[in-house]
């Protein structure tokens, strides 16, 4: 079975990986320097699709973050 | 002997990726439309060795080169004139249309006020949103989601401004559906709604904000939200 041509994956590796985009923004009207955010990620970089969270607040945002890195990290 | 007629190529990556040649929408395999993908998002010309080292990503150069060469040729072979690769570095055929340049223009353009004819088509429009496991496509989504974003906010107040309520709702909507939680993009409809004494479709949108933030963040509307629908109140509370 050819490796590589028409179809085929352009990449073959062993590693793990993962996606974490976050999408801040300070909402007229807050308090300054408070931001909102979406944060959409994969549970691996080769799974379909995207899931999606949203938290209001740098604490929350944060807990978002360290949650998804909880959930990724390998050997869970 | 002549010179070979010349092709009138567009490329679409707004939405999903397609290449038209005269007319003609062109089929080419998923590795050659990422081989087009990332040669289009590049300003410049872009190094062959470059090229392959970012699309095959964990593969030896050898292979990688090989590859490169195979996708080049599958492009070539399909869409004449969308690909010049004749030397050392690779950039799109001359007069080569890319529809996400055309939306970026038009959205620099509107964010400094000026309107263009068919802008609300081509910013509803992500790029290549089903792509989701390029990494080198992710900054440059991104980069293009804000800038749209923020040209469909400035098209919705401009057209307010302007009393052209159905065409600020249309921008507005758009945006809106960019991000939902964004409570500026409520107000702008809310504010249209008003514009155009209709209170109930403001409320409506007012309570669609409220149970979106609230489901979403677990947090209230802000005060600029309540004072906008405020003389609203007595429907407002019986929501």
């Amino acid at each position: 079975m050819p490796l590589y041509g028409e179809g085929t994956l352009m990449r073959q590796s062993e590693e793990t990986s993962a996606v974490l985009v976050i999408r801040a923004w300070h909402e007229p009207g807050t308090e300054p320097g408070r931001i909102r955010a979406r944060l959409t990620h994969t549970a691996d970089a080769d799974s379909p699709g995207w899931e999606q969270t949203a938290a209001d607040g740098e604490d929350a945002i944060l807990a978002a973050v360290r949650d998804w890195l909880h959930a990724f990290r390998p050997g869970r | 002997m002549g010179s070979a007629p010349t092709v009138r190529v567009q490329l679409r990556l707004l939405n999903a990726f397609e290449v038209v040649c005269d007319g003609r929408s062109v089929q080419l395999p998923s590795v050659a439309q990422r081989l087009v993908a990332f040669i289009a998002l590049h300003e410049r010309p872009v190094e062959r060795e470059y090229v392959a080292g970012m699309l095959w990503l964990d593969t030896p150069d050898q292979r990688a080169a090989g590859n490169l060469r195979t996708a080049i040729w599958r492009v070539q072979t399909r869409a004449r004139g969308l690909l010049d690769a004749g030397g050392h570095r690779l950039r799109l055929g001359p007069g080569v249309r890319v529809d996400v340049r055309l939306a970026e223009r038009m959205a620099r353009r509107g964010i400094a006020g000026e309107d263009t004819p068919g802008e609300l088509d081509l910013l509803g429009g992500d790029l290549l949103p089903d792509w989701y496991d390029d990494d080198w496509l992710l900054l440059e989504r991104e980069r293009f989601r804000q800038l749209r974003l923020r040209a469909l906010d400035a098209l919705c107040t401009r057209h307010l401004c302007a009393g052209r309520h159905g065409q600020a709702l249309e921008a507005g909507l758009v945006s809106l559906a960019g991000e939902p939680l964004r409570e500026s993009a409520h107000r702008a409809l809310i504010r249209i709604h008003l514009a155009e004494g209709n209170a109930v479709e403001a409320l409506r949108q007012y309570r669609l904000c409220c149970r979106l933030l609230h489901d979403q963040l677990g947090i209230e509307p802000t005060q600029q939200l309540l004072d906008l629908i405020g003389p609203l109140d007595e429907v407002k509370t019986n929501g």
